[in-house]
């Protein structure tokens, strides 16, 4: 497969595209700007799916993914409340996120540690690696510093060299 | 305030679908998915899935974006196979229509992970988050009607969001 020359620096987004949002910023905050960035008409969608989390100091230390966010619900463990999930268990998802307030980016983010590719990586690993972890997009590497983010997406819009 | 939110209220119908039969190849699936999904100006359209069909024309299976990235892992065992057996080579040509990687290999089976229709939208999104898929096919008993996605998931916790947040 070294015949496709394609790396994942060839098909990833570049850092710059993306939200950021500090990594203490809370859920409530975090699915406002996520739905400022990404949103749809009709049956279109646009803008990208993810955020990158900074730290206090303007590091990056993870991404932040709309399952990322969901799973802000099972934290509360509503399951197990039967009343609550019958009827209510919007209300009380919500109002429990914007008064307690005690979920943050951190606690849901993807640190950006757990799976990384470098920037020379051949397309076909990255498939493998994104197989791997059972992640939609991973961060890209460039001699250590973070330079973009490449996605299922991307994979699938270069496939077409891979697959005759 | 009390609002029911069940998970056929925010599905995609499955006639909304594109659909590709079980024994297509790789690059026909890609062909199938890239006309339905595609992007203009910064937009995506369509939908990132398609439902597989059998032979017998039953919906058995959903083909998502990560599926077509198994087909690269099939086909690395594929040339490590060839490759681990010298005489492997002489048979590459013969068996290679054998070795075609099909919509069947890379799919992921209706029966491993679905959800009830009228289930709460919360349920939902605990099992794509503990399954970790972003397609999760909507059941009517053993009929499939819908699929719901994360994106629809977001979408309505976000609107819920905003609706509460409204009044103050």
């Amino acid at each position: 497969m070294q015949l496709y020359g394609k790396t994942a620096e060839d098909i990833m987004v570049a850092i710059g595209d993306y939200a950021a949002i500090t990594e203490d910023a809370t859920i409530f905050e975090a699915i406002k700007v996520l739905r400022q960035t990404f949103h749809r008409d009709k049956k279109a969608w646009y803008g990208h799916r993810s955020a990158v989390v900074l730290d206090s100091k303007g590091n990056l230390t993870g991404i932040l993914t709309l399952r990322g966010l969901l799973k802000a619900a099972g934290f509360r463990e509503l399951d197990e409340d039967a009343g609550i999930k019958s009827e209510s268990w919007g209300w009380y998802y919500t109002s429990g996120l914007r008064e307690e307030m005690n979920i943050k980016v951190r606690d849901v983010m993807r640190p950006i540690a757990l799976a990384t590719v470098k920037s020379e990586t051949p397309v076909s690993d990255v498939a493998l690696a994104l197989l791997k972890h059972q992640v939609n997009s991973l961060p890209v590497l460039r001699r250590g510093e973070l330079v973009g983010i490449v996605r299922t997406i991307d994979i699938f819009l270069v496939m077409g060299d891979f697959f005759r | 305030m009390s609002r029911v939110l069940r998970v056929k209220n925010v599905m995609v119908p499955i006639g909304e679908y594109p659909v590709i039969r079980e024994d297509a190849v790789v690059a026909e699936a890609l062909c199938a998915l890239g006309g339905s999904f595609h992007e203009r100006g910064g937009t995506w359209y369509g939908f990132q899935s398609l439902l597989v069909l059998s032979n017998r024309n039953r919906l058995i299976g959903i083909l998502t974006l990560r599926g077509l990235l198994k087909a690269f892992e099939k086909r690395a065992v594929y040339d490590h196979l060839l490759k681990g057996d010298p005489e492997g080579l002489m048979f590459v040509k013969p068996f290679r229509g054998g070795l075609e990687i099909t919509v069947r290999d890379i799919m992921r089976p209706l029966r491993l992970i679905t959800i009830g229709q009228d289930s709460s939208i919360l349920e939902a999104i605990k099992i794509v988050c503990r399954k970790k898929v972003n397609s999760l096919p909507v059941m009517d008993g053993k009929r499939l009607v819908g699929i719901v996605r994360t994106i629809d998931l977001f979408w309505s916790v976000g609107e819920l969001l905003e609706s509460h947040s409204g009044g103050e």
